[in-house]
């Protein structure tokens, strides 16, 4: 059970709690004294996103870095991916990012981020834990203090090195009417002057710069009905919503209709293989429409854990072109940064959009589609680890994929992921299948037995 | 050894060895649990270090639920005027001040701009030593509330009042100043443009660079002193970085002993104003006769206390004193609960101004000759308390010996006293003679006893 004072997750993913509880200003700034540490001092780029929380979380990480001899550069509200890029521009030696990134407003978390500009991998969060449990701090003196610089332009310097890898000019021609829904996060900051930078007349709903979410911040279909209703209005070519800190997108079609988070990598992909065949690389909870998409212009593909930097890792060992999270509505397209980045997914669905007659709708029409059936249930991770052994076992002599919870492939083309959560603790089901029915059937014998598992306990 | 105090004088120790951000932050959010969820003032001094700890308070003011207005580098008597004025409930102060290089502290005021008095520290304390604090959930959080009043000009305007401003704007006073590179500097410039002074100032750059000693001593005048006489200059000023201490250069350019800074102010304020012989003077055990002999000269009554600022505060709280002071330069009026040298100057340059004398009249015509010496012994034990008791077999001779805040002996012609820093790892020695030769001697005596002890530990 999911009780108060177990609301603290130390994982790969960072380091997130709720604010008031476990994520109190003591963890903050210890984890803050670790990382610097860590990456040996030197300088370390510090971004938030607009959660009202990142400026009691931002100054207890300045202290902490302050006090190891870190010089901070401040870089306030940005994209995650923007302090990603700003490590390699600054040549710093790494970033912390203060955002909980999609969870509820109550949560916050630390994300690191290597000299590499990349999150850091299990290899390196473990290495991080084993300083922050060591009792000791190397606490500076006042003659190695650093002083703190603020970055003013982080942002610029992003959307700089987008525009150097899309076609600015074919996509300005079109004059195309946009709707951005930036869920209060920092897209309220950016979005717009992005997209006008790219000639678009653009609608902006949650753009209230206060970080109150004032809708779910999963940008998740269901939750994008407000979004739906703007591009139906205002006669969009297309609908962005966008998460809290600005990695994930989703998209909702001309025509109003909220799509699965998916298909922002399905078509992104589509759109950059049209152009240039390449390796393609996505996590395990991807659909298996990307898998259709690849393998039609005879390109590869390979799967990773679930995961950015898992992702990300793999791609470039592969030397991917594109690739990404397609279950959370992550796009990686490493010629501007090897990160997930929702401005670069936007740029990439305008770029397909101006190189065609053809409307949004149209193109997903185009694509293969599939159905599925997903369902998560309040589990501790040890329990979820207990009940994917458990039908590691049952289903052996099926197509098994056990890099990161169960992903089983059935023969009729259906496949199944059962996998427990990095940031909640819970496990998630996830089935997907050409017809409904035959998601629905797949899924039935597992949500029964999980939910016969978890009643016993 | 680590250097960390915590007690009467709020929060001390050395950067980077003792006085870490973790110990920082749960002294502050006991602090913000006192305070209830109330505005909280805070300021920093010059020093380096200063920023991290502004950054680990603010963040757990937050936590807590606090606002915080932040003065930024401000000086101790502007930042108690501005708790009073901005009707906040409380505040913190931060800064080294007089503290060696490395060295920091913060000290915690009541909204009526007076330092904790000791009820209020042990309220603090055992917040902090039950390490329980109020974290309030994320939509309760603290904030940054903009200060929009110019809190330098008003606090200027406030401590000319009552000063015949118009008889000393005729004598177009020239003052030698050094700042020490703190906060003062600013204000002072805002005095000098309404008391019409030649203000000539050095070491008025805030910048954490400490040149000199911090304490203002006659050894730290010694950069003001060959200016005094080349600009003709009425009076020299060394201040400390927060304005709580003040020593004195003489228009001849002696460098006065820091213990007349107060017997000076005394003395002009019991001219000043009619006194009677209900009228209470407050010092600490270890200051000059020469308060002693102006108090008897004037017959109003003179309360003594621990050499604290707390303690004096609080005594002159409960007495209604019409002055208090310490012979470390600190003298506290009635208009401010706290330390002021803006107005110590302000008072001297009135008393030259109406009597019409230069400030060496009023030293060799009003004050008696004492010579004072006074020597720290670093001492990186825990016994001290000790050490100083053992003093009581080698002066068993003494006409009077007052315990409690260290050991005091008095003689006929002088006195002798021991005590532990509240600050720093040192036993403070002061010996007090009518002969300079004796006084010397007397402290050779007491130190070479100290090291004695010290080695056979």
């Amino acid at each position: 059970m999911q009780t108060k004072n177990r609301r603290l997750k130390i994982s790969i993913s960072g380091v997130r709690g709720v604010i008031g509880e476990t994520l109190t200003p003591q963890l903050i700034n210890d984890f803050a004294m670790a990382f610097g540490e860590y990456v040996a001092g030197g300088t370390v780029i510090v971004g938030r996103d607009s959660r009202s929380s990142g400026i009691m979380v931002e100054q207890a990480v300045l202290s902490g870095l302050r006090a190891v001899g870190c010089q901070v550069l401040l870089a306030g509200v940005i994209p995650t991916p923007t302090a990603q890029i700003l490590v390699n521009e600054y040549n710093a030696n790494g970033a912390i990012v203060i955002s909980a990134s999609h969870n509820p407003a109550e949560w916050n978390a630390l994300k690191f981020i290597g000299g590499n500009g990349l999150f850091l991998n299990q290899h390196q969060a473990a290495e991080l834990l084993d300083i922050y449990n060591q009792l000791d701090r190397n606490l500076v003196s006042e003659n190695a203090y650093m002083g703190l610089r603020k970055i003013t332009n982080s942002f610029a310097i992003h959307q700089k090195r987008i525009f150097n890898n899309i076609d600015t000019e074919a996509i300005r021609a079109r004059n195309f009417t946009v709707a951005v829904d930036c869920c209060n996060g920092v897209g309220s900051f950016y979005s717009r002057q992005f997209l006008e930078a790219l000639n678009c007349n653009v609608v902006e709903i949650f753009a209230e710069r206060d970080g109150i979410f004032r809708r779910k911040p999963e940008p998740t279909a269901e939750n994008l009905q407000k979004l739906s209703d703007t591009v139906r209005e205002f006669k969009c070519d297309v609908g962005f919503a966008q998460d809290p800190d600005g990695d994930r997108l989703a998209l909702v079609s001309n025509s109003g209709e909220a799509i699965s988070e998916q298909y922002t990598l399905v078509m992104t992909t589509e759109h950059i293989l049209a152009e240039k065949p390449g390796n393609v690389v996505a996590n395990i909870q991807t659909t298996k429409s990307l898998e259709d998409v690849v393998k039609s212009y005879g390109c590869n593909i390979s799967y990773s854990p679930v995961g950015e930097i898992n992702v990300t890792e793999q791609m470039l060992k592969a030397n991917a072109i594109i690739g990404g999270e397609g279950g959370s509505g992550g796009v990686i397209f490493p010629a501007v940064h090897p990160c997930r980045d929702s401005f670069t997914a936007m740029a990439l669905i305008l770029e397909m959009l101006a190189l065609t007659t053809e409307t949004f709708d149209d193109i997903y029409q185009s694509l293969p589609h599939y159905k599925y059936f997903s369902k998560k249930y309040q589990c501790s991770a040890v329990f979820a680890q207990k009940i994917i052994r458990m039908f590691k076992d049952e289903y052996s002599n099926e197509k098994i994929t056990d890099i990161d919870g169960l992903r089983i492939d059935f023969t009729d083309g259906s496949w199944l992921l059962l996998r427990a959560s990095n940031t909640e603790p819970v496990i998630r089901l996830f089935v997907e299948a050409k017809t409904q029915k035959l998601a629905n059937s797949k899924a039935k014998a597992f949500d029964e037995k999980i939910m016969m598992i978890l009643a016993q306990n | 050894m680590k250097q960390l105090r915590i007690g009467k004088s709020g929060l001390h120790g050395e950067i980077g060895n003792g006085l870490t951000p973790k110990i920082i932050i749960d002294y502050a959010c006991a602090f913000g649990s006192l305070m209830e969820q109330k505005t909280i003032v805070v300021a920093i001094d010059n020093r380096i270090s200063s920023e991290m700890i502004l950054n680990s308070v603010v963040g757990a003011l937050y936590s807590t639920g606090c606002d915080v207005i932040n003065l930024g580098v401000c000086s101790a008597p502007v930042f108690s005027y501005a708790i009073k004025k901005l009707k906040a409930f409380g505040g913190l102060l931060i800064g080294a001040t007089h503290h060696p290089y490395n060295w920091n502290a913060i000290q915690p005021f009541s909204e009526d701009g007076q330092v904790f008095n000791a009820m209020r520290q042990q309220e603090l304390l055992d917040i902090y030593h039950s390490k329980r604090y109020d974290f309030v959930d994320w939509d309760k959080l603290g904030t940054n509330i903009e200060l929009t009043t110019n809190i330098n000009e008003n606090y200027v305007n406030f401590i000319l009042k009552n000063i015949d401003v118009e008889k000393i704007i005729v004598k177009q006073f020239t003052v030698v100043a050094d700042f020490c590179n703190g906060a003062g500097a600013k204000v002072a410039k805002i005095i000098a443009e309404k008391l019409n002074l030649n203000l000539v100032s050095i070491n008025d750059s805030v910048n954490g660079i400490l040149p000199h000693n911090p304490e203002p001593r006659p050894r730290s005048a010694m950069q003001i002193k060959p200016l005094i006489l080349p600009l003709n200059a009425d009076i020299g000023f060394v201040f400390s970085s927060d304005m709580s201490r003040v020593s004195l250069v003489s228009d001849t350019a002696e460098t006065l002993s820091e213990e007349y800074s107060f017997a000076l102010a005394l003395n002009y304020l019991l001219k000043k104003i009619a006194t009677t012989n209900q009228d209470v003077v407050v010092t600490n055990l270890c200051t000059s006769k020469m308060i002693d002999h102006l108090c008897n000269k004037h017959n109003i009554k003179l309360f003594k206390t621990a050499a604290c600022p707390a303690d004096i505060a609080d005594m002159s709280e409960s007495h209604k004193a019409i002055i208090a002071g310490e012979g470390c330069g600190s003298v506290q009026f009635t208009h401010l609960k706290n330390y002021d040298s803006f107005m110590v100057m302000i008072m001297m340059l009135e008393a030259i101004a109406l009597d019409n004398a230069p400030i060496s009249q009023h030293v060799s015509k009003n004050l008696p000759k004492f010579h004072i010496v006074k020597r720290k012994f670093n001492i990186s034990l825990a016994n001290g308390y000790a050490i100083i008791k053992k003093f009581r077999d080698h002066f068993s001779n003494a006409q009077k010996i007052t315990e409690g805040d260290g050991i005091r002996f008095d003689w006929e012609d002088g006195w002798i006293y021991l005590r532990n820093s509240l600050s720093e790892g040192a036993i403070r020695v002061i010996v007090e003679w009518k002969s300079k030769e004796i006084a010397k001697e007397k402290a050779l005596i007491v130190y070479g006893i100290l090291k004695e002890y010290y080695h056979a530990n």
